[in-house]
């Protein structure tokens, strides 16, 4: 390994340990000083909390020497420091900057293949110049823009706040800082894939390449787009209510029977609440994916196995409530007992949507969006 | 075909576009001009058909670039 490929790893953990030393520093004199009782002191507030874990994310950026942690780790000191009330100094952008070119250089280089070309200093001039212009622009488009969706949802935002009774709760809910951080990084990700488009466009209309549109043409992935009806995650949500509940009377009667004395220590109370958020958010995400399995063109056999499995679920119940009341188990498989199944099931139903709904409104006081 | 229905079919493209974007465009002050007048669900809706026809139009551009790239472009040495 030559000089120059050990200088081209070392040199931008280098930078990012200078630049972000205030950050490091952190947490490297939390360890010296107090240990685990430094850190829940730096629990307690939020922007403390925000700068622990930039510090955590800026050593992995120091050891790693990765770009995305880098902008990881300011994202988070940003905040951190912005709920303190401070402003983050310009000197991180520019290692941004330096880093993101010595990665583009570690990208190209290739060991023993160096060559020299020959510029002028006016060719200098000129490349330089090139460089300059191309990333001011960018960098104003992307201020310009930035400033622009910034208005609009800074303008909805703002705007219900004392019209009308109506709109109370959503000037409360929007007056929130967390609903607030979501919808700037919703709009944030849809500024960055607006704005990377239409870079890509100027791109291709100023300097059209066969090659590349052909690849992008070719690639089916990109150009096949799954048109996805809205609400499509309420959609999921609602039928995920429906067969969460199905799911969880089998795990309680699989447990009743497999180990009963397990059944005893509060699976009826405390744990049931979380065990049932759990199996909620399992159940959600394989529905989720198996709509859009339905919608995709061209469904596949496969996707019938999630109405094909819930069915044999509730069988599955029935089968071992028979076994419990101390059936042989040919005969409970003949008559499954779908009756005391059917009784609970109502008991659960009920008993599910409560909690659900206490946790819905526990939710929402934690964030502060309701009363 | 016609090497000028081509250019037409292309310039189609583009027009749905630029007219998309358009769309979009209003859709925002729309928006915003609601929610000013306190009718907060057809402000937030208008705004979601904003975002729609927004991503539609650069869509649509996208696909247009492409194909002008392989109709007008030229294959560089690799």
């Amino acid at each position: 390994m030559g000089w120059a490929s050990i200088t081209l790893r070392v040199l931008p953990r280098l930078i990012a340990a200078v630049i972000l030393w205030d950050i490091l520093s952190v947490l490297i004199g939390t360890i010296y000083s107090g240990g685990f009782s430094g850190f829940v002191e730096y629990l307690k507030t939020v922007s403390g909390f925000f700068i622990l874990m930039s510090s955590l994310l800026a050593a992995i950026a120091v050891v790693t020497g990765s770009v995305v942690v880098y902008v990881l780790s300011l994202v988070s000191v940003a905040i951190g420091k912005g709920f303190a009330g401070y402003v983050l100094s310009p000197a991180p952008f520019i290692g941004l900057g330096l880093l993101l070119a010595m990665d583009s250089i570690a990208l190209g280089y290739r060991e023993g293949q160096g060559k020299s070309i020959d510029i002028g200093l006016r060719g200098l001039g000129r490349g330089i110049a090139v460089v300059i212009a191309s990333l001011g622009l960018m960098i104003g488009v992307s201020v310009f823009a930035g400033y622009a969706l910034s208005y609009i949802v800074l303008s909805l935002i703002d705007m219900p706040r004392g019209v009308s009774l109506a709109a109370d709760l959503l000037a409360n809910m929007f007056s929130n800082p967390f609903i607030r951080l979501c919808i700037f990084v919703l709009a944030a990700l849809y500024l960055y894939k607006t704005l990377s488009d239409t870079v890509e466009i100027i791109a291709v209309f100023v300097k059209p390449s066969r090659r590349l549109s052909l690849g992008v043409l070719r690639n089916r992935e990109d150009i096949d787009i799954v048109i996805e009806y809205p609400l499509q995650t309420l959609f999921t949500f609602i039928i995920a209510l429906f067969v969460v509940p199905v799911v969880d009377e089998f795990f309680y009667v699989l447990i009743r029977t497999i180990a009963p004395q397990l059944a005893g220590l509060g699976f009826e109370s405390g744990i049931r609440l979380v065990a049932d958020m759990a199996v909620f958010v399992l159940i959600f995400v394989i529905i989720n994916r198996y709509i859009r399995g339905f919608t995709k063109f061209g469904a596949k056999a496969r996707d019938i196995a999630l109405p094909a499995s819930l069915a044999v679920l509730i069988y599955a119940t029935a089968v071992l409530i028979s076994i419990n009341r101390g059936l042989p188990v040919i005969q409970s498989m003949l008559n499954p007992d779908l009756e005391t199944l059917s009784s609970r099931l109502r008991e659960g139903y009920a008993a599910f949507y409560i909690s659900f709904l206490y946790l819905i409104d526990l939710l929402t006081r934690l964030v502060g969006a309701a009363p | 075909m016609s090497s000028r229905l081509r250019a037409a079919r292309f310039w189609i493209f583009v027009g749905v576009g630029i007219a998309l974007v358009a769309v979009s465009i209003l859709m925002f002050m729309m928006a915003i001009g609601y929610m000013q007048r306190a009718m907060v669900s057809t402000s937030l809706l208008t705004a979601f058909i904003g975002f729609t026809t927004l991503s539609s139009s650069l869509y649509v551009l996208r696909l247009a670039a492409h194909i002008y790239g392989v109709e007008v472009g030229s294959e560089e040495k690799t």
